[in-house]
């Protein structure tokens, strides 16, 4: 398989598993309030985040472990992740996935 | 009039007013006596269990069903043996709630001082790892004097007897030694992670146990299985064999969960609800750096109250309460955002061309300091700080103040990487 078919298939995983997450697992009634989202439109976002946050996280360790990777793919995600979870703690989740998504691709780069 | 004592005389109203049923009208003497002896019997059984542990719940809930006792005692001497019936089966009820509150009581009475003597082990050898490292790392410091607050107030809870209290703040403690150490010592964290994980299933394990009684047989294979799995987990913990220890691990807590869920027919994923209890504990952390440059008492305080759900959504997780750890930490998020200053909906349009401007700025140092000495690396930072600040430049133009900010930060951190790679003191 080929980077650029690996990240596609993050990509699809994380959007599967977002939409299964808003789906199934998050309960609308426990989200943050919001004056212009609806609660359950945001529990999927913030579930979505989670999922990504976890692949992101998975390939920083990876990274971190391989003396030849990139010291600016390292920063540059790193730094992604870092104002990500500022959106987060600011329930802004939308805006944060797709900080997050950029955080992968970062270290999932096409050829 | 004492609380056990107003709960006592409307016990006793409550019994001696009820409608007496029909069949008591005829209520036999030699039976209400031999309940009674049973309830003595019982009461023994509840003080020994009571005796084993520290709460003054149990002990309450122990006099009480002492008292009702002795109620049913009198009615029956002085020949009213259908309110003696009555005040006995209150009492057994009594009795009955005292020997679950003991039990419950004692178990975590029992798990909060090993959390605190496991939170106290991690706080030391991350104050160790502090010291030897020479640190000064801020942010280590921080969660260093958190863990140690937790602890202190955890040691407290358990002298006043309230052990779930204490278990939250222990195991909040233990956490913070654990995220300082990883930020002073990888190789010690591989070592403490497995033992956490190994605890963590060890929980699921207990509440499997609890159910084990009612589960079908294929589950209790599952059980088995899980069981098997944790032990070799923890012969490989002891034997130094970190990878092996973490991989039983990991599969008997997934199979305990997995059996949970069936027996519970509960619907909400146990992963899911792991993640994001995870993620918030990552949203806390970034938090706190921000709150902590505010100095605000009324902001720390908002952040306490978050960490505290996150300990709750901690304990309801490692309790297999999926559900309930669910909205615990989804609450710690918005606690953390209303600390925050809510949303960042309505973006100050002024403050984001203000960080723009600063962006600028500091990549304008960057380039400056790349001439006279120049770096492989930096160079490439500077490259990749300069595409998200024209990103969000464009953003801006676009009029999304709110994406254009957080792109032109991601900028921002990236020329201070850069200006650290090339030695500028100030960053």
């Amino acid at each position: 398989m080929s980077p650029s078919s690996r990240t596609a298939v993050a990509f699809t995983l994380v959007a599967a598993c977002a939409l299964a997450c808003a789906a199934n697992d998050f309960p609308g009634g426990s989200a943050p309030s919001a004056t212009t989202v609806p609660d359950s439109t945001r529990v999927s976002w913030a579930a979505a985040c989670d999922v990504a946050l976890q692949q992101l996280d998975a390939l920083l360790a990876a990274r971190d472990a391989d003396p030849a990777a990139s010291f600016g793919d390292i920063a540059e995600a790193r730094s992604l992740r870092s104002e990500a979870l500022d959106l987060m703690a600011a329930s802004d989740y939308e805006l944060a996935f797709d900080l997050i998504v950029r955080a992968i691709s970062v270290l999932e780069p096409s050829p | 009039m004492t609380r056990p004592v107003l709960f006592l005389t409307l016990v006793t109203l409550v019994a001696a007013l009820a409608p007496v049923p029909a069949r008591s009208q005829t209520v036999d003497t030699a039976n209400v006596r031999e309940f009674i002896e049973r309830n003595a019997e019982l009461l023994d059984v509840a003080a020994t269990l009571v005796q084993e542990t520290n709460s003054t719940k149990a002990r309450g809930s122990l006099d009480t069903a002492r008292a009702l006792h002795a109620q049913s005692i009198k009615l029956l001497e002085e020949n009213r043996p259908g309110l003696a019936a009555r005040v006995a089966l209150r009492t057994r009820e009594v009795i009955q709630q005292t020997i679950a509150l003991a039990k419950r009581e004692a178990r975590l009475e029992e798990q909060a001082l090993k959390a605190i003597e496991r939170a106290a082990f991690r706080l030391e050898q991350a104050r160790t790892a502090f010291e030897d490292a020479g640190s000064r790392d801020a942010a280590a410091r921080r969660l260093l004097l958190e863990a140690n607050d937790n602890l202190r107030r955890a040691r407290q809870q358990l002298q006043q007897h309230t052990f779930e209290v204490s278990l939250n703040l222990a195991e909040s403690s233990a956490a913070l030694s654990l995220r300082a150490l990883r930020l002073l010592r990888h190789d010690l964290v591989d070592a403490e992670d497995v033992q956490d994980e190994i605890e963590r299933t060890e929980h699921v394990l207990e509440r499997l146990a609890d159910v084990r009684p009612a589960l079908p047989p294929a589950l209790v294979n599952l059980a088995d299985r899980a069981i098997d799995l944790q032990a070799q987990a923890r012969a490989g913990a002891v034997a130094g064999d970190v990878a092996i220890a973490r991989e039983r691990t990991l599969a008997a807590r997934s199979l305990g969960l997995r059996a949970l869920r069936v027996a519970s027919g509960g619907e909400t994923s146990a992963e899911n609800v792991e993640r994001a209890v995870a993620a918030t504990d990552d949203i806390l952390e970034r938090a706190r750096e921000l709150t902590q440059e505010t100095g605000d008492r009324h902001v720390a305080e908002r952040m306490a109250d978050a960490s505290r759900a996150q300990d709750a959504a901690r304990h309801s997780l490692a309790q297999s309460e999926f559900e309930v750890a669910l909205r615990q930490t989804m609450r710690a998020r918005a606690i953390v955002r209303d600390a925050l200053g809510g949303s960042s909906a309505s973006v100050d349009v002024a403050a984001v061309e203000t960080a723009l401007a600063r962006t600028d700025e500091l990549l304008g140092r960057l380039q400056n300091a790349l001439e006279s000495h120049d770096d492989a690396q930096a160079r490439d930072v500077l490259r990749r700080a300069r595409a998200r600040q024209e990103e969000a430049r464009h953003a801006f133009a676009d009029g999304d103040p709110r994406r254009a900010l957080a792109l032109t930060k991601v900028a921002n951190n990236l020329a201070r990487e850069g200006l650290r790679l090339l030695g500028d003191v100030a960053f």
